[in-house]
């Protein structure tokens, strides 16, 4: 068996406690991106724009890059730190993690699991976010180890030669 | 991407303000109601769907400085004929009655120091149309930051192709006076569409 392909349970706890990270993040900047976005347009005279379709659109853009992606960064810098190995497997689940825990945290606030309404704000863009923002934060903290695999691998390869 | 995403988003709402902007106010065109509102109020509109009991169209616009709003809620054929005999309402007076009692029950249900000081009934012309309407004043009847103050509760009710419309203007007593031209102008220049 080849023991360097499998992911260890440290590992697994480690994509668990990035995918926390994740959740927590996510649950931060949700609520004070719209309290912002709302003080925002109060100090501009423009509160009653929140009535349009538009405005939803908007609101999910910017959702999307504030709080799903930022999430899913911070959660995957963790996860990418801990468990260099695999890394096209454990960076989705942290993101994976964190949408699942942050919809069940809404469900229990009073929200609804129903994702056939506003299917691209409340299931698409946020679940792509969080993953996308995974994967972008567990290559950016494994990126040095990778060039420096990279050297070592042309040294070895000069050294052979010689 | 997040910077871009963020422009994205700033430069969406900023085209939505733009497109919607009538001087000092907003206008908002929909398949219910056409209405203009003072752009710094927050406004929210909801839907309720549903087999048995019809659709339901809502609309509240509310000042964020004062404790007063106006609501629209528009009935399609269904729900009509359902609230009306859910109820054993036969008319617009009726409902009027009905809803302005079931607001002067909650509100002495919440707060027993709570009571009614006025009440009055009658007729009213709003968009065109012949409504009833009713209105209370509760002392004590709404709380805010742990004080009680006045509520002002006025509804006025119509039925229109056998489509039932709700207007609702409540809040504190002081607001919703201080509120009256701005409400009114609302009001003129609603136009629902049944």
């Amino acid at each position: 068996m080849d023991t360097d392909s499998t992911i260890t349970t440290q590992e697994i706890v480690h994509v668990i406690v990035g995918g926390a990270i994740c959740l927590s993040t996510m649950f931060t900047l949700f609520g004070l991106i719209g309290f912002l976005l709302e003080q925002i347009l109060m100090r501009f005279n423009m509160l009653g724009v929140v009535v349009f379709e538009s405005f939803t659109i908007a609101r999910t853009i910017i959702s999307f890059a504030s709080v799903y992606l930022i999430s899913g960064f911070l959660g995957g810098l963790y996860t990418g730190y801990f468990t260099q190995r695999g890394l096209k497997a454990t960076l989705p689940i942290t993101g994976i993690i964190g949408f699942v825990g942050f919809s069940l945290l809404l469900f229990f606030s009073g929200g609804s699991l129903d994702f056939s309404e506003n299917f691209l704000e409340r299931l698409i863009l946020p679940i792509s976010g969080s993953i996308i923002g995974a994967y972008l934060g567990g290559y950016t903290i494994n990126w040095p180890s990778e060039e420096e695999e990279t050297e070592e691998e042309g040294k070895i390869r000069l050294e052979l030669e010689e | 991407m997040v910077l871009g995403s963020l422009l994205i988003g700033y430069i969406i709402i900023y085209m939505t303000f733009a497109a919607h902007s009538n001087g000092e106010y907003l206008h908002l065109d929909n398949e219910f109601v056409k209405v203009d509102f003072p752009r710094n109020w927050f406004a929210y509109s909801w839907k309720t769907e549903n087999s048995t009991s019809g659709s339901v169209y809502g609309i509240v616009f509310a000042s964020p400085q004062s404790l007063s709003a106006i609501l629209f809620k528009i009935h399609d054929k269904q729900a009509t004929q359902y609230y009306m005999k859910k109820f054993n309402l036969t008319d617009a007076s009726s409902i009027v009655t009905f809803e302005t009692e079931r607001m002067c029950n909650w509100t002495v249900t919440k707060n027993e120091n709570a009571s009614v000081i006025l009440r009055e009934k009658g007729e009213v012309e709003v968009s065109g149309n012949q409504a009833s309407y009713s209105k209370v004043i509760i002392k004590n009847g709404i709380e805010s930051n742990g004080a009680y103050y006045n509520m002002s509760f006025l509804m006025m009710s119509y039925i229109k192709d056998q489509r039932l419309v709700q207007i609702v203007i409540w809040g504190k007593k002081e607001d919703c006076e201080k509120l009256s031209d701005l409400f009114e102008m609302v009001l003129n220049s609603t136009d629902i569409k049944v």
